[in-house]
């Protein structure tokens, strides 16, 4: 599951923007390949080229990112549901409200987000629940990201 | 005709009937087990086991809405009711249910091996005493035939066979245990969300704002809920086993003997060996679920089998007295003319041949039957013999507990879906006076966020992209919100009511040509009042403790319809009250001391036949404010003892 | 020699009859003032040794269970996972036995001394000397790292034990633990000529039954030499079973005691379970465990599924100053591994050393400690590599 291909690499960098995860959070989950794959197989492959086109052409931007993302991304209706159904799936594991492998639920960002496991998956061990998770992270500050966050290791 | 004579013949393979099963085999009786659904779910060999359980998990983790019933096979052969599929009624079209009544019953079972346990909840609460007698106590619904105190041994052996892990002295009716009588297991670690819970309670009851009824202070008071999960064992509890003892014609809880699985017998055992309880493990790897692992998905399906379900028990069987037949569906039962007697039983195999399914019926005899397929298929099975309805109560009496949730978001993190469903429940309001005027309630404290009536965390998110966050935002604004949320569900007892009913009518099958059962359902203004009761109490408490709350009843989706259609409104009011459905189906075929009033004696006998018993929940004349699972199977443990004594 | 296997849950221990057959003889010479204190402290020293090799084979087991796609290869993640929970139960019953002796087991600790080498530098040899030509990497799942384990499990051959116990060199872990038992038996046997033990009641530093459950069989706790027996003939019989006899002693057609295998026999040695998913196939009940009997002592049972490709490939035996140096997008979280595995150490530590109770507080990190390896098994390196679990000891 290499992130070679050029594609790939744009879905997941922007998806580290649209996420809040970074890219080794991401790759972690090990469902690049199979949500990019679930993303041309589940839509227009001419709107899925363009929109790896616009991505690309934000991530060339990333002072401004954000502003970016709203704009050409959420606001703008033509790409609204396809960006919507990136992030519920890397949230949720799910497209369209289908869950696309049991691993895709399992790897769901909700659940580290809400400093838990999936239900059923993962189990932290007897007695966990009586103390407060030991995952948990102190918030993540809402900022522009100031440089790029290349995957350095590819 | 079957030419083997079997001593009894136990129809269901739930807790009801593998208890019985296992406690009759190892007493030396010859059994046959009908069980309805697919033979996979039963396999006993460990991997095999092992494979089936994989692919129940699998289905779980691939299903969309993960409700109780979506790791297990739907059969149409023998369908099980689906939570989805509960509407407004009337409706026949959806599911397994045809729904006549005014509102939708909304509880579903299991038809599988291992039935319902393999996605009940396993809170083991015993009932109240004076649950047992709520005529005389409160005026209202029947007295049980039999008292608290009766029950008191087959508690203890139920919490046996259960593997109870709870403090028993801090039990409400604590005093009313045998004295220093223990748990097999410690209790369960209250989750951090309810410690968090607990400190805010405590801070109201001792505070300026107290909750209040009638402008008279009330203190909420939270107790640890015994639960059927394993936990460390107990080292002062002193039972290995229950052993019918032939000369006390009695079922006795052992202390020196223990049943060997390798010998079929029971044993002394050796001296030198100090007795732990140990606790039972998954059914293909005794290593596996020795304690609970906090997979938080209980309901539907335990990872690691560390939450009780029926198999284990079957397990304990003496499997060369025991014959198991799957995909094997009870219709009937044969009666005499006099119909003192049931002479066989009828059942339907199904199998899966190479290009279609072959079908065949097949006639069973043995000297007692035992009926053990839950309060609705054995109501169906009764009318559709048209056995042991003298009293015309079969089917009626059709109860649950009605769960009114409340949600609202902490001021703190509790860190919620993690650990077991549930760990502390509200406990001070399950016998008080007003029993006389509306239902009595238990309320849990849930562990798993809003995820029962909001479909949480993934409404969370979709809500929140719904509203354009994404990216840090996004990710901080969920983990802000979901550690924060706290549901809390108000079990109300349903009282009996014979309109509220299974019934059978022929136009309604299903592909076996099995009748479906059609039902008739409501709620009445003593259960209504409660839910204004429960809220009003809620709401207080809510604003005292800083929870932000979010509850909202007669919410519509995108077609206009109730998203959840049991909805009712008091008499005189406005307000309305949806309610959830706690899988707590009771009552269709009662005990009670008067054969014109009940189906069942005070042995689960049926007053008309006297070789056929009933076990399962559908013997409850009353439902107290307790999960009935841990009552039913004590009654079943009755009932055995009196089979074993009868032949 | 010893081999166990446990029948509906009922466990027994059997024992061939050549189990330490000849008893040592006590040394006469041993004079209990000075030689015997030099002795046991010589003692302490292995049982730290022994500590060290229980542990030096755990992360190797764990880097190839973890590196199995979820959802494959179901068997041979029980077989691994059953195996490893049992290489951790002998590491807390070594410190049982170090606790016993009046010795200070130290896990984490021994990291934050000057000799840092509990934890082994993998690529790396097993402590103790056992086994020199053989060495263990951290590396994924495959035939080679399965290979590699059952030669850790092998059974000695060679009979002769060394009679200079420090100095010598183990053919296997059998062997080690024959020589560390003959040593005990010796010392106990000199202490109780003069009327006294070298086993300490202290009862508080013991870890029992109650601190730790499941897989991996029955926690023992070490009081007298009884128990210390008790201890290393389970930790020697789960690891190897029928030790040197299956390759030392002349096959015989039918003898029981080769006939190990069967539906009744729930658990049996590792060496055994590891040859299962190597053949992909589970023991049948006649298979003989000897190597010149009719299956030559293999497993002709019934087969099940191995996907020896369903594997992350994880590049063998990662370390944070490579990440730091050539990959810093990884090594944070390469990082918060090993900070998860030196808190798991120092938990064990800690429950070793007079407060059991704290174990059970380990075991969400342990948990925690397979999904953060497994995030990192998912993260691509190149070369169609995935990182992997850096089992380094870090503060
Ligand atoms: C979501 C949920 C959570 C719950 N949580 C709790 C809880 O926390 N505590 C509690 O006390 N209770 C709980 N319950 C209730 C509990 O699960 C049931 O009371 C209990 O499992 C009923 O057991 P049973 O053996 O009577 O019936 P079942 O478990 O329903 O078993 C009946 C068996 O009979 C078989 N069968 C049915 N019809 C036929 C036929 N015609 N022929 C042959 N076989 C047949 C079925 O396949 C099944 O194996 C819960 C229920 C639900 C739905
Ligand atoms: S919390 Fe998890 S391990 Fe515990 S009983 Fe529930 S599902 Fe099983």
């Amino acid at each position: 599951m290499e992130a070679n291909n050029k594609n790939t690499k744009t879905f997941l960098q922007i998806s580290v923007h649209l996420t809040g995860y970074d890219e080794m959070d991401l790759l972690g989950t090990g469902m690049l390949e199979s949500y990019y794959d679930v993303v041309i197989h589940e839509n227009n492959l001419h709107l899925v080229s363009e929109f790896l086109t616009t991505s690309e052409k934000i991530l060339g931007d990333l002072p401004n990112i954000n502003d970016k993302i709203r704009q050409q991304l959420i606001d703008d209706v033509k790409f609204n549901s396809l960006t919507s159904n990136i992030i519920m799936m890397w949230y949720m594991g799910t497209w369209n409200g289908n869950v696309v492998s049991p691993q895709s639920y399992i790897q769901g960002l909700v659940w580290k987000a809400a400093d838990t496991h999936p239900p059923g998956a993962k189990q932290p061990g007897y007695g966990s629940w009586e103390n407060p998770p030991i995952t948990i992270h102190p918030p993540v500050a809402v900022k522009p990201a100031a440089k790029a966050e290349t995957l350095t290791t590819v | 005709m079957e030419n083997t004579e079997y001593d009894v013949i136990i129809v269901g393979s739930g807790i009801a009937g593998c208890v019985m099963a296992k406690t009759l085999t190892q007493a030396g009786k010859k059994v046959l087990l009908l069980e309805a659904g697919l033979s996979a779910g039963i396999n006993l060999d460990k991997n095999g086991n092992f494979y089936n359980y994989v692919d129940y998990l699998n289905t779980y983790y691939k299903a969309n809405a993960k409700v109780p019933n979506s790791p297990y096979p739907n059969i149409k052969d023998a369908p099980s009711p689906n939570v989805l599929d509960i509407q407004a009624t009337p409706s026949v079209d959806k599911g397994y249910y045809v729904q006549e009544g005014e509102l939708p019953f909304a509880s579903d079972f299991l038809r599988g091996p291992g039935g319902t346990t393999l996605h009940w909840l396993g809170s083991t609460p015993r009932m109240l005493p004076n649950d047992f007698q709520m005529k005389t106590n409160y005026n209202v619904a029947v007295d049980w035939p039999i008292t608290y105190n009766e029950l008191v041994p087959y508690y203890e052996m139920a919490e046996l066979e259960i593997g109870v892990a709870g403090d028993a002295s801090v039990q409400p009716n604590a005093n009313e245990y045998t004295k220093g009588y223990e748990f097999p297991m410690k209790k369960i670690p209250q989750s951090y969300l309810d410690q968090k819970f607990m400190a805010l309670v405590d801070k109201v009851n001792k505070g300026e704002h107290p909750v209040q009824i009638d402008k008279k202070k009330v203190t909420i008071g939270l107790t640890s809920t015994p639960q059927g999960r394993n936990a460390v064992p107990n080292e002062k509890y002193p039972y290995i086993d229950v052993m019918w003892n032939a000369e006390q014609q009695k079922l006795v809880m052992t202390k020196h003997m223990y049943w060997s699985g390798k010998d079929r017998a029971f044993k002394e055992l050796d001296k030198k060996e100090k007795y732990q309880y140990l606790p039972v493990g998954a059914v293909w790897d005794p290593n596996t679920g020795q304690r609970c692992e906090g997979n938080a998905s209980c309901v539907p399906i335990c990872p690691v089998q560390a939450k009780y379900n029926a198999l284990k028990s079957l397990a304990k069987a003496d499997e060369s007295k025991l014959t198991i037949k799957t995909q094997s569906v009870a219709s009937k039962v044969l009666h005499n003319g006099e119909k003192t007697q049931i002479t066989g039983v009828v059942y339907k195999t199904y199998a899966f041949g190479d290009d279609a399914i072959e079908y065949k019926e097949v006639i069973a005899t043995a000297k007692i039957y035992v009926l053990a397929a839950n309060a609705i298929e054995n109501a169906k099975i009764l009318l559709a013999s048209e056995a042991a309805n003298s009293s015309k109560q079969v089917g009626c009496n059709l109860m649950d507990h009605l769960c009114l949730l409340t949600w609202g978001l902490l001021p703190e993190k509790g860190y919620p879906f993690r650990g077991p469903g549930s760990t502390t429940n509200i406990s001070s309001f399950r016998d008080t006076d007003t029993r006389k005027d509306h239902s009595a309630w238990i309320c849990p404290v849930d562990n798993w966020g809003w995820g029962w009536p909001k479909f949480s965390p993934g409404s969370d998110v979709q809500d929140a992209v719904k509203e354009k966050k994404f990216g840090k935002e996004l990710r901080n604004h969920l983990s802000d919100v979901l550690p924060r949320q706290l549901l809390l569900h108000y079990e109300c007892e349903q009282l009996p009511n014979k309109d509220n009913r299974v019934s059978i009518k022929d136009e309604y099958r299903d592909a076996l040509g099995n009748h479906r059962p059609v039902i008739k359902y409501n709620v009445s203004d003593y259960e209504i009042k409660a839910f204004a009761a429960a809220k009003a109490i809620n709401d207080q408490l809510f604003k005292a403790a800083g929870i932000k709350d979010f509850t909202k009843y007669g919410e519509k989706d995108e077609n206009g319809k109730f998203k959840n259609p049991d909805i009712v409104t008091p008499p005189r009011s406005k307000e309305i009250y949806n309610f959830w459905g706690a899988g707590h189906i009771v009552g269709t075929h009662r005990m009670g001391k008067d054969a014109d009033k009940s189906v069942v004696d005070k042995n689960l006998c049926t007053w008309d036949h006297n070789n056929l018993y009933l076990v399962g929940c559908g013997n409850m004349p009353t439902l107290g404010t307790s999960n009935p699972t841990l009552t039913m199977l004590a009654l079943t443990f009755k009932a055995a003892e009196a089979i074993l004594k009868k032949i | 020699m010893a081999f166990e296997k446990s029948v509906k849950g009922e466990r027994q221990t059997l024992l061939p009859d050549d189990f330490l057959a000849d008893l040592p003889v006590v040394d006469e010479t041993l004079s209990i003032e000075d030689d015997f204190d030099k002795k046991l402290s010589e003692l302490k020293k292995q049982l730290q040794i022994a500590l060290e090799l229980e542990h030096s084979t755990i992360p190797p087991y764990l880097c190839a269970l973890y590196s199995i796609k979820p959802g494959t290869n179901l068997m041979p993640v029980e077989i691994i996972k059953s195996v490893v929970l049992e290489e951790m139960l002998h590491m807390i019953m070594v410190a049982n036995l170090i606790n016993a002796v009046g010795g200070k087991p130290r896990i984490g600790a021994k990291e934050q001394g000057e000799d840092r080498d509990f934890v082994p530098n993998y690529p790396a040899h097993l402590p103790g000397n056992v086994d020199p030509s053989l060495t263990i990497n951290l590396e994924c799942f495959s035939k080679k790292s399965i290979q590699t384990f059952w030669r850790i499990e092998h059974p000695s051959s060679d009979r002769n034990l060394p009679t200079e116990f420090s100095a010598s060199q183990y053919g296997s872990i059998g062997e080690f633990y024959e020589a560390l038992l003959k040593n005990i038996i010796t010392l106990e046997a000199a202490a109780k000529a003069k009327g006294r033990s070298i086993f300490h009641k202290n009862p508080d530093k013991q870890v029992k039954p109650e601190h730790y459950y499941g897989a991996g069989g029955k926690l023992f706790s070490v009081e007298n030499l009884e128990d210390a027996i008790k201890v290393i003939k389970e930790i020697v019989g789960q690891g190897e079973g029928t030790l040197g006899s299956i390759f030392s002693t002349p096959y015989r057609e039918g003898d029981p005691k080769y006939l190990i295998f069967g539906p009744d026999v729930e658990e049996y040695a590792h060496y055994f379970r590891f040859k299962e998913v190597f053949y992909e196939r589970f023991y049948a009940v006649d298979d003989s465990a000897h190597r010149d009997s009719p299956n030559k002592g293999l497993p002709t049972g019934e087969r099940f599924n191995v996907d020896w490709d369903a594997v992350y490939k994880m590049k063998p035996n990662p370390t944070l100053a490579d990440y730091k140096k050539n990959m810093p997008g990884v090594y944070p979280k390469a990082r918060e591994f090993s900070l998860t595995y030196s808190a798991l150490l120092n938990n064990i530590n800690d429950a070793c050393n007079g407060n059991p109770d704290v174990l059970s507080k380990g075991i969400p990190l342990m948990y925690q400690l397979k999904y953060q390896a497994i995030e990192l098994m998912n993260i691509p390196i190149g070369n169609g590599l995935m990182a992997g679990p850096t089992f380094e000891y870090i503060q």
